[in-house]
């Protein structure tokens, strides 16, 4: 016995991943590896007082979670034991808790609407209603929908028939059921039920995936405008200590456009836990307008918690995003921090004495990262509608160097890269996303998506390419200015400062505990784009007839103290007022010149 | 568990290296069983179970194995893990690494038994830190504000005055507000005798009594060394939450520590990371870091402040970088501070406190403190900024504006940051502030709100 690994002799029959009770005080375990008559065991709970000799009961099934009603607004552990009114103060070894609560009851209804999707732009669904009734006689294929419970004012909480489970009903009642209670029978006389258990390292089954692309909107305008992603894609967050990347992850978790969001809390602060706790109780989403609570559900392996159940909880959190994928829900997964992962599996590792590859992780660990953000995406699931599961992933390297093997293998795998910069977070710029590094590999099917609908994104495309431009320019001048100092500057290349500084401050910048600026339209931040695009345009005509930046700026100054607060405004509206007015400046200009 | 069985003694002893004893035959043994150890001359030592395997268990030995001999060391098992006695006597004590006074008045009662290594609180019945702690040291309370259930690490240099402020720490610190008793929890590890008798001398002169001194010196055991923040956090989690104190601790040094932890890694040979630090650092420094908090259904509290030497200043080094991956914040000492003579060193730059926000404002400190704490923040950091454009292209090509700027940069690090050893109330530092703002015009001091601006300008 060394930390969480257990060797056991004379297990008969054992099989790999299979759940064992350790000890008298039947600490929770999986069995890893099977050598001869050993078996070997990491155990999801603290191991200290536990004696050798003691004895091992096999459960005989692998790591699975109950799914079922109960789960939302939930928090849990990384192998399902509800941490909230579990009446624990602390985690002590040998807690029971149930996956679900047990006493509520749930009103069950067996029919279910018939969804067709409709793209309107930035809202991308309308739904349409033609209701099914599910009843005796009906046959019912793996992952079919049996019905629902509404299970918070937010969401309608579909009751799957188990994916490897056929049959036919023989009867199903509406009415009000606890998880324990059968809501109807097959013929074969097994009960139906609310619930039922999906192993958490086999990704769920579905029909096909399904390409068809919708921008994943984040609401945060750095990342909608620059580096956006689509729904169903995935994302990796590097950054060192302190750099925001669980603001961020939190921030997407509150105002993305998926329905529902799960966050994977890895080996990180109690502290923040409680913050979300408390944060996603008031909070209304843009959305729904209900409380986050609703919608959402909370993995807790806090970084004193046990490592190995640490290490399962990242599994746990994209197996309950893929069951509500398969009801049709657009669903966010954030796993803060996959490092944290990575290092519980390196532990793990260690103690079994396997061989280490880069920097101790086990040699598999590329394999496992790659399977990981492989089981995102969009699909048509077994239940027959479209559901999707984006993944977020914090990456926290050493000593803030992406070199790291964490950060490399992830790279290979998600298809954005958000990487945040240790000086912009000194500086206090959030979110800290560096240009020099970030990248998406969605642009072009966004790009595609949003000329469909030109009266939102239509000036997307250019006012980008402008904007990169500057930002990439400002990058070469302040490498001369860090040189020789801005002595020798020309006139335009303090243009171009001047403007960088304007789009880096009045629209990069957002504060995710602002009110109206935590979350930013599409639309707004398109307008605001198009208006920065302009005022750049300004600047330089300004500058090519002869006047000086300093000048501009200060005869203008109240212009473009507009122009750089445009993000508290909530009126688009007055948006386009800021915008005409640079705009009548601009043509000015232009009729000059002519 | 406790077997209920009798305790059973071995002399089975294989190895020994570093300060571990590896046995062989060991038929009953708990992983991280208390283990007690008669060398041939009678001295008795104690140690616990790292590994627990029949063919080989490993024991560390708190208080070393010099001059253990191999053939004839008895050792027993106690068949139970180890336990600290906790006593709210502790108070106004002074202890070694292992808990037991070392200061001549007598033994202390346990009130209770506790594991050192404690049980995770339950994430979901913590509450958010959010009462403001008075350090008595502006560039903290006004800029980077602790508040009570937080940690927040202070990052050093050798040769900065890393002592002075957490000793100044651990004799000003207040809290506003609260009819819960405040303790101070003060574990040194590693710490020279110099350093020793510094700490001694300052909580002495402070008169404070509701002060515990954990202390282990640079030549006392490694072992004990790793044990002290373990105990400290203990006893830290018994007076808050169980008699309801708010617990402030602080623990010095953390390099000293990981250090330790090193030596016993490499003792077991097993797999070095970064520097030859184990790869569960990080993993290991949590189960400390971690126990600071609050909890919904209690009155009390544990807050922490680890302090910690980065080597060679390099705040990538893995001591630093997996201390701030895992606390909430950093307050920075700066070594250009230091060298122009000012105290304490603090550079509000790099320095940040994760909680600050819950715990001022109106009600907890005052309400224009966000603001200022921003405007501060903004003015010194262009000042900073002014000065390197200076140092490349001269004063001359400086406005008046950027003048007034330099000349605040220079007033705010004589004045504000340069305090000494004199303790501030939090409304000294927030008119100290103003007094500073003072030097700027009113129009330019864009990050408050215009009537607040009027109200104090
Ligand atoms: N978008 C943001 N808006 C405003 N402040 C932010 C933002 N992002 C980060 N911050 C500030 O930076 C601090 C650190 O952010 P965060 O906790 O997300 O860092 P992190 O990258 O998760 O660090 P760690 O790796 O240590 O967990 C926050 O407490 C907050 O003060
Ligand atoms: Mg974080």
């Amino acid at each position: 016995m060394i930390g969480p690994v257990v060797h056991a002799e004379g297990l008969k029959r054992s099989k790999k991943n299979s759940i064992v009770y350790v000890g008298e005080d039947k600490l929770i375990g999986e069995i890893v590896q099977i050598q001869g008559n050993k078996t070997i065991i990491q155990v999801y709970e603290k191991t200290s007082g536990l004696g050798i000799g003691e004895p091992i009961q096999d459960l005989n099934r692998p790591l699975s979670l109950k799914l079922g009603p109960g789960l939302l607004g939930n928090i849990i552990d990384g192998v399902q034991r509800q941490l909230k009114g579990s009446g624990y103060l602390f985690i002590e070894k040998g807690m029971s808790g149930n996956p679900l609560p047990i006493k509520k009851q749930w009103h069950f209804i067996p029919e279910y609407e018939n969804i067709k999707e409709i793209e309107i732009g930035e809202k991308f669904a309308e739904l349409k209603y033609n209701t099914i009734e599910v009843k005796s006689k009906d046959k019912l294929n793996g992952g079919e929908i049996l019905g629902y419970v509404q299970e918070t004012d937010a969401i309608k909480h579909y009751i799957l028939n188990p994916p490897n489970r056929q049959g036919v009903i023989k009867e199903i009642n509406e009415g009000k059921f606890t998880i324990e209670d059968p809501i109807g029978h097959y013929t074969d006389g097994n009960p139906i039920m609310l619930y039922h258990y999906w192993s958490v390292r086999i990704p769920r089954p579905f029909q096909q995936r399904v390409i068809d692309t919708q921008p994943f909107i984040t609401g945060q305008r750095v990342l909608d405008f620059l580096y956006p992603i689509i729904d169903g894609g995935t994302a990796m967050i590097p950054g060192g200590f302190g750099t925001g990347k669980t603001i961020l992850e939190q921030t997407l978790a509150k105002f993305s456009s998926a329905h529902i969001a799960i966050l994977t809390l890895c080996g990180e602060r109690g502290n923040e836990i409680a913050d979300v706790l408390a944060e996603f109780k008031q909070l209304n989403d843009p959305l729904t307008g209900k409380p986050m609570s609703e919608r959402s559900i909370i993995i807790a392996n806090t970084s004193n918690m046990p490592v190995a159940a640490r290490e399962a909880s990242i599994y746990s959190g994209m197996t309950l995003a893929e069951y509500f994928r398969d009801m049709g829900y657009k669903v966010a997964v954030t796993a803060d921090s996959t490092s944290r992962w990575a290092e519980a599996l390196r532990e793990v590792s260690v103690r079994l004495e396997e061989v280490p590859g880069e920097k101790g992780y086990p040699s598999y660990l590329p394999k496992l990262i790659g399977r990981f953000y492989e089981r995102a995406g969009k699909v048509k699931a077994q239940s027959n509608r479209i559901g999707s599961v984006t993944v977020i992933g914090a990456v926290s390297p050493p000593g803030g160097d992406f070199s790291d093997p964490i950060s490399q293998y992830t790279l290979r795998y998600a298809n954005a890269l958000w990487g945040l910069d240790v000086n912009l977070a000194r500086q206090r710029h959030y979110p800290a996303i560096n240009f020099e590094i970030s990248f998406t590999q969605y642009l072009n099917e966004i790009l595609a998506y949003w000329d469909k609908y030109p009266d939102i994104g239509g000036n997307w495309r250019e006012s980008r390419k402008v904007i990169v431009k500057i930002l990439k320019d400002e990058e070469e001048i302040e490498k001369i200015v860090r040189l020789i100092g801005k002595d020798t500057l020309t006139e335009p290349q303090l243009g171009t400062l001047a403007a960088a500084e304007l789009i880096r401050d009045g629209f990069l910048r957002q504060s995710a505990f602002s009110d109206i600026d935590g979350y930013c339209p599409i639309k707004k931040t398109y307008e605001m784009a198009l208006t920065l695009q302009m005022t750049y345009e300004w600047i330089t005509s300004a500058i090519r007839s002869g006047h000086t930046t300093k000048e501009i700026f200060e005869k203008e100054k109240s212009i473009f103290e507009r122009v750089n607060r445009m993000k508290e405004l909530e009126n688009l509206k007055q948006i386009s007022e800021i915008r005409n007015i640079v705009a009548e400046k601009l043509e000015a200009y232009r009729k000059r010149k002519a | 568990m406790n077997t209920g069985l009798e305790s059973v003694t071995y002399q089975t002893v294989e190895r020994i290296q570093g300060p571990l004893l590896f046995l062989n035959n060991i038929k009953r043994v708990l992983f991280e069983e208390m283990i007690n150890i008669e060398m041939s001359n009678g001295e008795i030592r104690q140690g616990q179970v790292l590994q627990a395997d029949p063919n080989l268990t490993i024991i560390q030995v708190f208080e070393g194995t010099e001059l253990i001999e191999k053939d004839s060391v008895k050792v027993t098992f106690s068949q139970d893990v180890f336990k600290l006695g906790v006593a709210e006597a502790m108070l106004g004590r002074t202890m070694n690494g292992r808990g037991l006074p070392i200061d001549g008045q007598g033994e202390i009662l346990p009130e209770a038994f506790h594991e050192v290594t404690g049980n995770p609180i339950n994430p979901a019945e913590r509450i958010k830190p959010g009462d403001f702690i008075e350090t008595g040291i502006s560039s903290i309370d006004m800029l980077n504000s602790l508040v009570l259930g937080q940690k927040l690490p202070i990052f050093s240099g050798a040769g900065l005055p890393t002592k002075e402020v957490a000793a100044q720490i651990a004799t000003q610190a207040r809290i506003k507000n609260q009819e819960a008793d405040f303790a101070v929890i003060f574990g040194a590890m590693g710490i020279t005798e110099r350093d020793g008798r510094f700490f001694q001398r300052s909580f002495e002169n402070a008169k404070i009594s509701n002060l515990i001194f954990f202390s282990n010196y640079a030549s006392d055991s490694i072992i004990e060394r790793l044990l002290i923040p373990r105990i400290a956090m203990t006893i830290a989690e018994y007076l808050a939450f169980e008699k309801g104190y708010h617990s402030l601790v602080i623990l010095t040094d953390i390099l000293n520590y990981a250090e330790a932890l090193r030596e016993v890694s490499a003792a077991r040979e097993e797999f070095p990371g970064r520097l030859g630090y184990p790869g569960y650092l990080y993993t290991d420094l949590a189960t400390i870091y971690e126990r600071v908090g609050r909890i919904i259904s209690k009155k009390g509290s544990v807050t922490l402040f680890p302090v910690l030497t980065m080597p060679n200043d390099d705040i990538t080094h893995p001591v630093p970088d997996l201390t701030g991956y895992i606390t909430e914040g950093q307050i920075f000492l700066d070594r250009n501070l230091f060298n122009m003579g000012y105290y304490p060193p603090i550079n509000p730059l790099p320095s940040l406190s994760r909680l600050m926000n819950a715990g001022i404002g109106k009600g907890k400190t005052r309400a224009d403190h966000r603001e200022i704490a921003d405007q501060l923040y903004a003015f010194y950091a262009k000042g900073v900024q002014l000065r390197q454009l200076v140092a490349i292209a001269g004063v001359d090509s400086l406005s008046d504006k950027d003048r007034r700027f330099l000349k605040f940069t220079d007033e705010f690090e004589q004045r504000f940051i340069h305090q000494g050893q004199v303790r501030r109330t939090i409304e000294n530092s927030l008119d100290l502030s103003w007094e500073l703002l003072r030097m700027i015009p009113k129009d330019e001091l864009t990050r408050i709100k215009k009537s607040v601006v009027d109200h104090y300008y």
